[in-house]
């Protein structure tokens, strides 16, 4: 397999990645696909998780992103989102510390809790910790 | 002689205003960097924005979404005002201030303001506008996490309907020398398709959900850039009036130190004549 996939993840700070890759794994609303090169015209709804991206010589690079939609068009894919981070700029320990926080103001509600919030804090989070995670184990 | 001391420490004062005026000139340069370099990351973002709502939209396409509905009468509405954190920037916040006080008397509808910026508490106090909240917190570069608060704050707003119309006032970035005050309706959001999409599009799972997502960023993207927009504004007015200020104080030093320079000399001349005068009339004497 080629690196015949132009992969591009970016938010509104910019562009977080932009390189070559033979199958991109992409979090939909309805469950994760797998993208190969030739891929039909397709656009998704991207929910908050983790972007595998695969390279031809089986290496592999995850982000983190949040909420967006992802546009395959001709091996062009562009993942727009709300927020991205490449697994080796997450830091762990904010993820979990960040994760802890929103676990505890959902189990000790106030009335004036915005549950939405918390939960999407909360699911941000655990992506990140998640993709920091499945970069460390398939590194040698 | 008292004269001439009085000069000295004017000059001496004037140029430790002119030392603040260039360090907040260099300041404010800086910053304009750092929110230009923001805007044209930003841009791109917006036109790939666009071409995914063309492709949504083609067709001629209608969506049930509550953003995207008009309210049948709005009568609520919500301004949304930016402004600096400090003043000393020429006319900055006074215009955008002024042109939100004539829309809303031009209107008459009923309305809310939330000002998004430190500056001018007093001021906007006695404006007489109805400010429901101030956001105090907004760093000089804008960061994305603010721009989302701010927006799901707003999306909440006009959901609930505490407002059937969000706008966001505040100065367009015309270039370093010029901005302009703006009015940008938020909520109800009316994505315009630009174009046709040459692609038969795979949906997955449906459009309605990507529309809802692209909504998502159209709010969150929308909000930051007028928040880039207003900051970068804010710098470069800073940074020309900062710029004048130290121009001015050039000036004002140079004349004043003309008119020391003239002291001095009329100083040391009324010095000699006394020691002529004083010579010569010891001369008279011995002759």
């Amino acid at each position: 397999m080629d690196d015949r996939i132009h992969l591009q993840i970016v938010t509104a700070k910019g562009v977080v990645y932009d390189g070559q890759a033979s199958a991109v794994n992409i979090p939909l609303d309805g469950g994760s696909i797998g993208v190969l090169a030739d891929h039909a015209p397709l656009m998704g709804a991207v929910s908050t998780g983790v972007v595998e991206i695969t390279h031809a010589d089986g290496s592999k690079d995850f982000t983190a992103v949040g909420i967006g939609v992802v546009n395959v068009v001709e091996n062009e894919v562009k993942i727009l989102v709300r927020a991205a981070e490449n697994a080796e700029d997450i830091d762990l320990d904010r993820a979990v510390a960040a994760e802890k926080r929103a676990r505890e103001r959902l189990e000790n509600r106030t009335p004036d809790l915005d549950i939405v919030r918390a939960e999407a804090a909360l699911h941000r989070a655990i992506s990140r910790q998640n993709a920091a995670h499945m970069a460390k184990k398939r590194r040698p | 002689m008292a004269n001439m001391r009085a000069i000295r420490s004017r000059i001496k004062s004037v140029q430790n205003t002119q030392q603040i005026t260039k360090t907040m000139k260099m300041v404010a340069a800086a910053n304009l960097r750092r929110t230009q370099t923001g805007m044209s990351a930003m841009r791109t973002f917006a036109e790939q924005t666009q071409q995914l709502m063309d492709a949504l939209l083609a067709g001629g396409k209608q969506y049930d979404h509550p953003l995207l509905e008009a309210r049948e009468k709005p009568e609520k509405i919500c301004y949304v005002l930016f402004v600096g954190n400090r003043g000393l920037c020429g006319m900055y916040n006074h215009a955008a201030l002024r042109f939100l006080q004539q829309r809303v008397q031009e209107d008459g509808r009923e309305y809310s303001v939330i000002v998004c910026g430190r500056w001018g508490r007093d001021v906007i106090a006695q404006s007489g506008l109805n400010v429901i909240d101030t956001l105090t917190e907004m760093p000089d570069t804008p960061n994305m996490d603010d721009a989302l608060m701010l927006a799901e704050r707003l999306q909440r707003m006009y959901l609930s309907g505490e407002a059937d119309e969000i706008h966001l006032v505040y100065q367009h970035f015309k270039s370093i020398l010029a901005q302009n005050p703006t009015d940008l309706q938020l909520l109800p959001a009316a994505p315009e398709a630009k174009g046709e999409s040459p692609h038969d599009y795979i949906f997955e799972p449906d459009q309605a959900t990507i529309l809802a997502n692209v909504l998502q960023l159209y709010l969150s993207n929308t909000v930051y850039s007028v928040m880039l927009e207003a900051k970068t504004g804010e710098h470069a007015a800073r940074m020309t009036a900062m710029s004048t200020a130290t121009d001015s104080t050039k000036e004002l030093i140079a004349a004043l130190q003309l008119h020391l320079n003239r002291a001095r000399q009329a100083a040391i001349t009324t010095e000699i004549s006394e020691i002529v005068g004083g010579a010569n009339a010891l001369k008279k004497k011995k002759s």
